[in-house]
């Protein structure tokens, strides 16, 4: 064995060390943007930053374009980015100029045609969408990564657009360009834009699931086409030593850049900018918004609104939603200031258009509040003072402005709930709320399975 | 949607005001913290040294001679590292999210953190409870695929390797209190299945069951037994499969009984310590642990015991044995033989097994000497009995070889030089005879001389098409969700 070797890996884990402790910094100092500290938030902080060096295991090691599969992106034990309690977030690392074919396997998807949901048996999520992006966010540790033309997404795929076969299987193409006469399922991996190439390094994806009882994760396996022949070089120093350093910096880059973000752009622990309030406003909502396609924004038939919740034990936050024209998808979500969506398993913290009940005048109201109002639509803080509230409306054709959704929310003493929700507002009895987080407990387990 | 592409309550166009017009936005002073917080703050980081420190100190069995590390290589060492971080990465999970009121089966062992000379058919599974207590366990075949070759679960007072010491191997410090095999569970429609696991079998419940307390004989300092009882803390799941084209995994739920539907307490500082503290011990514990069971208990680099000779012989296999603690456990219901391949580039080892009674199950594996089994993805470094051709004598013949000798069950090495070898044969009642084993080292040009005349030849398409099963095999049993 070589002595350089021995010394270089030696050399490689001081520095994954030293990532993990600048990671750590992060929790409790405020230069790098830590939310104000408190007992829970200490706490969960930990447990964040424990998550990212998980993650950062997984991506750091098993991270391989040239053998991918799909990884669990975030799950209910490593939640970050103010996630989507309805998703499954996944992820691929792929390289761009190189072919890859994607093939799934879904049970029944009457619903994605526009037809009723099949009346028994399992059925496909909501909703399924892939995205090739050309780097993965918060990586870089500081929010520089957002300027123009830093990133670039080269195409995209959803279910509005994706065509399957009788079995409810597909194959999709992923190639830097379609092959002449190519008529399937195609996503590109390589784009121009303003003279500048951008080549994919991930697809990533979300499945939103609606109904928790019957559906059923779509199956995806990922092959390079042409790889069949190639195996994995014998592991190697240089290559250990390379992503031992990684798995400390994907740790370290995510936990800073996370902070700042929430901090300096989404305003949350005070006004940044000096235009006299916060992005994420208290106890309210911001304006609506749609993601911009042009620097690789998301789900790009997506409305989003965006707030924070602040409580004391005797109060509640009535939410107000009108919706002219019925989304594809609704969703309504609470997460701590570290972006981790709340307990989604064991609590009834998020609720999506099919989990919560509308008012007999076509409103959708919600509850936020510290214990049960026995109204519908509560949404459970868990005893956090405060946190995220994120409303997500998805649709395939985006309506015009003027009829988009409307959100407001209004602080009021829990004991008056009732007084501000229609009179007509039915109870929901202890037993029906343990029912209903039963079946949550088990879709997570289903969704996360082993 | 999370903000995963930036793509968070649009934020772009803010993102790029800021950024044009403030460059990098100052950090603003937090208030001062209340003395409750601070102590908090004081005794979380305190925990995060710690564990720091048992990283430290869990780095230094992959060199440090008295840590009994196998003999440093390149390779050696630069799996060393990947076979650290994935304790890391296991042991992150467990402290999180080991929780014996809200349980689910975790992956044990995957790609991602392969350890204790692990069997590629399988799929290991665990889940925390607390022997007083009841759970149900329900499993059902995944939709459109069949179910694994044989499936065992076993309640378990402790998990192998956590204490950091062979002294868990000792009569009683780690006992089994119930098990249950696919050859016993009864299955509904659709493969469909149900099991208690409970202190006792309730009087009025003929069910699928397992005891979750036993009272076991156990010998005392004074020569006397004693009876001791002992509660299970894990339900351990090994699900083989045979078939790596047409199985998938079982959909597994647990649940235990009472807190279906009750709310999880939310997180706290103390709690939190504990379980950064865990998670490093985990680590230290974990590599120090195996590292010398392997050296001590299976005398891996010199006999040990001065019996003259390695439990896992080079070059050899020892003599199949049932599953039994003091060799560090395994799965109730098997047959091991162990030994390892030393093979120079130009040789081979033809291994020879005899099996008079059928069984349930066999595995032949590799693993490096950390106990990692090979890349069982993309390379045929392991052969199950289903994907095995049998010799027209009824032998089962594999041939180790570090390259493709072009004949049925070869068993790539990889390239590592010397590694586990391991062979498993699962019998649901213990067989009227023992399988046998012979090894005999060959050069590599001399293969053919050693094997029936109408062995036949395997091409390089087939041996392509052979990966591709297995790939996809692999990506299935690790699926994303």
């Amino acid at each position: 064995m070589s002595g350089d070797a021995k010394a270089e890996l030696r050399a490689a884990w001081d520095d994954l060390i030293a990532e993990l402790q600048r990671a750590r910094d992060a929790i409790d100092d405020p230069k790098l943007y830590a939310p104000p500290p408190s007992d829970r938030v200490l706490a969960e902080g930990y447990r964040y930053l424990m998550t990212l060096v998980y993650a950062g295991i997984e991506r750091g090691f098993f991270e391989d374009p040239r053998f991918p599969y799909v990884r669990r992106a975030i799950q209910a034990i490593s939640k970050a980015t103010i996630d989507n309690a309805d998703a499954i977030y996944f992820s691929m690392p792929i390289d761009g100029n190189c072919s890859y074919l994607l093939r799934g396997r879904a049970a029944s998807t009457r619903h994605w045609r526009g037809e009723p949901r099949a009346k028994t048996g399992r059925l496909a999520p909501q909703y399924l969408i892939f995205e090739c992006a050309s780097g993965f966010t918060g990586d870089s540790g500081t929010l520089a990564e957002m300027r123009p033309g830093e990133k670039a997404m080269s195409g995209l795929l959803d279910i509005s657009k994706l065509r399957l076969a009788a079995d409810d299987t597909f194959e999709i193409l992923l190639a830097p360009e379609k092959p002449p006469g190519f008529a399937g399922n195609f996503i590109a991996t390589r784009v121009k834009r303003r003279e500048r190439e951008y080549v994919s390094t991930y697809v990533s994806g979300r499945q939103l699931f609606y109904d928790w009882e019957r559906e059923q994760p779509v199956d995806l396996v990922i092959t390079r086409l042409g790889a069949e022949r190639e195996h994995p070089p014998a592991y190697a120093p240089a290559l250990a030593a390379e992503q031992l350093r990684r798995a400390g910096a994907l740790a370290r880059g995510q936990m800073h850049f996370w902070n700042e973000f929430y901090d300096v752009l989404l305003e949350t622990h005070g006004d940044r900018n000096g235009d006299g309030m916060r992005f994420m406003p208290r106890n309210a909502f911001n304006e609506l918004n749609s993601a911009s396609g042009a620097t690789g924004g998301g789900m790009n038939t997506n409305i989003y609104a965006g707030g924070v919740f602040e409580l004391a034990p005797d109060e509640a936050l009535i939410i107000e939603n009108e919706i002219p024209v019925e989304p594809m998808y609704i969703g309504m979500h609470l997460a701590n200031f570290w972006g981790e969506s709340f307990d989604y398993a064991n609590r009834i913290t998020s609720l999506n258009g099919l989990q919560s009940e509308r008012s007999s005048d076509g409103l959708l109201r919600y509850v936020v509040a510290h214990r049960d109002p026995g109204v519908p639509n509560w949404l459970d803080t868990t005893g956090h003072p405060e946190g995220f509230l994120t409303p997500r409306w998805a649709y395939f054709e985006k309506p015009p402005q003027e009829r988009w959704p409307r959100i407001t929310a209004k602080k009021v003493p829990f004991a008056e709930v009732r007084k501000h929700l229609p009179e007509d507002t039915r109870v929901v009895s202890p037993e029906e709320r343990v029912a209903q987080v039963k079946i949550r407990q088990a879709h997570v387990q289903r969704r996360f399975q082993q | 949607m999370s903000a995963r592409r930036g793509g968070l309550l649009g934020i772009q166009r803010l993102a790029l005001a800021l950024l044009l017009c403030a460059g990098s936005a100052p950090a603003f002073a937090a208030p001062p913290a209340d003395a409750e917080t601070t102590a908090a703050a004081k005794e979380l980081r305190a925990a995060w040294e710690q564990l720091e420190a048992d990283l430290a100190s869990a780095r230094d069995a992959l060199d440090d001679p008295k840590l009994f590390p196998p003999p440093p290589s390149d390779r050696t060492l630069a799996e060393g590292y990947r076979y650290l971080l994935g304790f890391l990465y296991g042991s992150v999970e467990r402290a999180l999210a080991e929780d014996a009121n809200f349980p689910y089966f975790r992956r044990a062992l995957q790609p991602l953190n392969k350890a204790t000379i692990d069997n590629a058919d399988a799929l290991y599974l665990s889940a925390a409870i607390d022997g007083a207590g009841s759970y149900r366990v329900r499993g059902i075949a995944s939709p459109g695929w069949r179910a694994p070759r044989y499936v065992i679960f076993e309640a378990q007072s402790a998990y192998a390797g956590d204490s950091g010491s062979l002294a868990e191997l000792r009569p009683g410090a780690r006992v089994t209190t119930g098990m249950l095999d696919s050859t016993k569970i009864h299955f509904g429609a659709e493969g469909a299945f149900e099991i208690l696991l409970a202190p006792e079998r309730p009087a009025d419940y003929g069910g699928d069951f397992i005891a979750t307390k036993a009272v076991r004989q156990i010998p005392q300092p004074d020569g006397t037994t004693q009876p001791v009882e002992f509660a299970a803390h894990f339900v351990s799941v090994r699900e083989l499969f045979s078939d790596w084209e047409n199985q998938a995994p079982l959909e597994l739920e647990i649940v235990r009984e009472g807190f279906e539907g009750a709310p999880k307490p939310p997180e706290n500082a103390a709690d939190m310590a504990r379980r950064v503290r865990r998670a490093g011990e985990l680590v230290r514990n974990q590599m120090r642990f195996w590292n010398e069971f392997y050296a001590r208990t299976l005398e891996t680099h010199e006999d040990v015991n001065g019996d003259g000779k390695q439990f896992m012989p080079i070059n050899d296999l020892n003599a199949p044995n049932a599953a039994a603690l003091a060799t560090g456990g395994g799965q109730s219901t098997n047959v091991y033989a162990g030994g390892q391949f030393e093979l120079g580039p130009d040789e081979a080892l033809i291994i020879e097994e005899h099996i008079p009674v059928e069984a349930a199950y066999i595995g032949f594996h590799l693993s490096n000497l950390w106990g990692e089994s090979t890349d069982y993805a993309n390379a045929q470094s392991s052969l199950n009995g289903n994907q095995a051709e049998w010799d027209a004598d009824g032998v089962l013949r594999v041939v180790v070889a570090p390259r493709d000798p072009g004949v049925p069950n070869w068993l790539d090495t990889t390239g590592l030089p010397r590694g586990f070898m391991s062979v498993r044969w699962t019998y649901p009642e213990p067989p009227a005879q023992l399988p046998s084993v012979r090894v005999t080292k060959v050069r590599f040009n001399e293969i053919r001389a050693y094997l029936p005349p109408d062995t036949g030849s395997v091409t390089p398409d087939e041996r392509r098409e052979a990966i591709r099963v297995r790939q996809e095999h692999v990506q299935r049993r690790y699926r994303q969700h």
